[in-house]
């Protein structure tokens, strides 16, 4: 007896038919071991083929970018070219930039850059999406939150570039605003939906009995919805928020738009200076300077760096989420996903 | 310290479904009281009436009288925040507050109502968590969170916060549908042991669970009393053929 042939651990003489049944039956089951064999083959080379882009990637922000980021911290930054006398990235385009220091541009002001875009994007951003993420969840069970949702799911998919123009457009080509406030609004704008979305489905996730339980010891609706519903989903929407601001970090097509429509924009220029991460990796890559790839690969690896720090703080969040550990206890609410990449990642 | 329930002409109605038909009940002080019917029959809408839990709920309309004591619970003078300290409430999900530690569940509500001194909350929470027979299990670990609890624990403190307002009147919802049959019994115990100063209504789909701990039974079918009385006549002697198909199982 072979390991193909089924009629032994059937126990059932020739359930098909009289003659050869037994033998159709081990050729089909021979077939389907080698689709089976064909498809991990190819579910390999898939993964082999996605891992070593990515390692690709990685290697080359380490090996090219490394050098860059090193003299850039420890030097005197870019060397200042015939190209691109201030040493400036994309800050100083040729013709515009003549303000810059003697010592030339730092990666350390586009992280500092960034860092503020993004608190200040966070500021901005987070208590409105929370707020919003509130209405949906505990306010408008009616009409008003079905239709703020619908808006909130379709405004995540609204493209980073289209928010950045309309944030300039008015905040700084109509009122005259800062080029720093514009970005992190356009940033914060970026954010709203997907702190609401994601606060929206924490607080579906919480238990009903919580908030009766809230309700029967007479807390009246913002009590039990602040007090009690939104702790039990707060580290949940923290882990949303952690998520959203990795892909706030590289966001780049607002910032162009925010801060490169203005023209004469340099920085270090008390007035305007604005620089972040993604602009001068933009400004690198697109080869408006002479220093070129090197310089773009020192940046994406900062960059790299940051989101892996925001992802992994995620992860750790969402493991000490509070959740009721006996499964049965949790009838209601959806079951909690961790956000991942679910959000589109803009350019 | 227990208080009487009575209902008159009681109805409620979620959108156009009358889930409570005008229903007229007795519930005695310091007794449990067990309600039972199929499901959908409308046992909770009863039960979430008689502390005004549907106040909240869109499309519940409640109408007819509920009486603690003397005083009717919708009356305009009536604060429904002090009507759900004197009628407290425990679910079939045994969840506490999830985020706060076992000692901060039991002292949540007698805080933010003003009803205790800091000097007395040591001493409340020892209290309350005795009267829950949850004192002591816990007494050694009153600051962890209250999620690390067994289920059965859990429910008890439920049961624990629940009492911590010093409430007349417990309408627990089917308090052990999710517990495995020891907890359960725990459950069964604790009920019996509060019904000498409280007012326990007991919603149950479990039979032998209304026969063992209540006094009186009232069966509840399509959202009107079938039939209401002692414990003990109503499982031995009903007088109504539906009752009598409920509770040998050859209901419908």
């Amino acid at each position: 007896m072979t390991p193909l042939d089924p009629t032994p651990r059937t126990g059932l003489a020739n359930p098909v038919g009289p003659t050869g049944a037994a033998e159709s039956m081990a050729r089909r089951l021979a077939r389907r071991l080698l689709v089976e064999r064909a498809v991990w083959i190819l579910c390999a080379l898939a993964l082999m083929a996605s891992l070593s882009l990515f390692v690709w990637i990685l290697g080359t922000a380490l090996f090219t970018g490394g050098p860059h980021l090193v003299q850039s911290f420890t030097g005197g930054g870019v060397p200042p070219t015939a190209e691109n006398p201030s040493g400036f990235g994309l800050a100083s385009t040729p013709g515009t930039g003549s303000t810059g220091t003697a010592l030339g541009f730092r990666w350390g002001d586009a992280l500092m850059g960034s860092i503020t875009l993004l608190a200040m994007a966070l500021g901005l951003g987070v208590p409105a999406g929370v707020g919003v993420g509130i209405y949906m969840a505990e306010l408008g069970r009616g009409l008003g939150g079905r239709g703020v949702r619908l808006i909130c799911e379709a405004l995540v998919l609204l493209p980073s570039l289209v928010v950045g123009f309309a944030v300039w457009s008015l905040l700084v080509a109509t009122l005259g605003g800062s080029v720093l406030l514009a970005g992190a609004a356009s940033l914060a704008l970026v954010l709203i939906p997907m702190v609401a979305v994601t606060t929206d489905e924490a607080l579906g996730s919480v238990p009903q009995g919580i908030r009766d339980g809230a309700l029967a010891l007479g807390l009246g609706e913002a009590a039990r919805t602040l007090q009690v519903v939104f702790p039990a989903a707060a580290a949940q929407v923290g882990t949303g928020v952690l998520v959203a601001s990795g892909r706030l970090l590289g966001e780049t097509a607002p910032l162009v738009v925010v801060v490169a429509a203005g023209t004469g924009f340099v920085l270090g220029d008390g007035r305007s200076g604005v620089t972040a991460l993604p602009l001068e990796i933009h400004g690198f890559a697109v080869g408006l300077l002479a220093a070129g790839g090197g310089e773009a690969w020192a940046g994406a690896l900062i960059l790299l760096a940051g989101i892996f720090l925001l992802h992994g703080a995620a992860r750790a969040l969402w493991r000490r989420r509070t959740t009721i550990p006996d499964p049965r206890s949790v009838p209601s609410g959806s079951p909690a996903t961790f956000p991942g990449s679910r959000f589109p990642v803009g350019g | 310290m227990a208080e009487r329930l009575s209902t008159r002409d009681l109805t409620v109605c979620f959108g156009a479904t009358e889930a409570v038909r005008g229903v007229d009940l007795e519930i005695p002080a310091a007794a449990v009281t067990a309600i039972i019917g199929p499901s959908g029959s409308g046992k909770s809408a009863l039960l979430r009436a008689l502390n005004r839990m549907h106040d909240g709920t869109r499309g519940a309309r409640v109408t007819g009288e509920v009486y603690l004591g003397d005083r009717e619970i919708h009356d305009p003078g009536f604060n429904p925040v002090l009507l759900r300290t004197l009628v407290g409430m425990v679910f079939q999900q045994p969840v506490p507050f999830p985020t706060m530690s076992i000692r901060q569940n039991v002292l949540f509500a007698p805080r933010r109502h003003g009803m205790v001194r800091r000097r007395d909350w040591s001493a409340l929470t020892e209290e309350v968590l005795r009267r829950a027979a949850l004192w002591k299990e816990v007494r050694n670990r009153l600051d962890t969170p209250a999620a690390l609890l067994s289920a059965g624990q859990r429910q008890r403190l439920c049961i624990a916060r629940a009492l911590a307002v010093r409430p007349e009147v417990l309408l627990m919802d089917e308090p052990t549908a999710s517990l495995d049959p020891g907890a359960t019994q725990q459950i069964e115990e604790l009920i019996y042991e509060l019904k000498t100063d409280v007012t326990i209504v007991l919603v149950t789909h479990n039979m032998q669970q209304a026969a063992r701990v209540s006094d009186r039974t009232i069966f509840l079918d399509r959202g009107a009393v079938v039939e209401c009385g002692a414990t003990e006549t109503l499982f031995t002697n009903p007088s109504r053929s539906r009752t009598e198909a409920y509770i040998t199982g050859r209901f419908r």
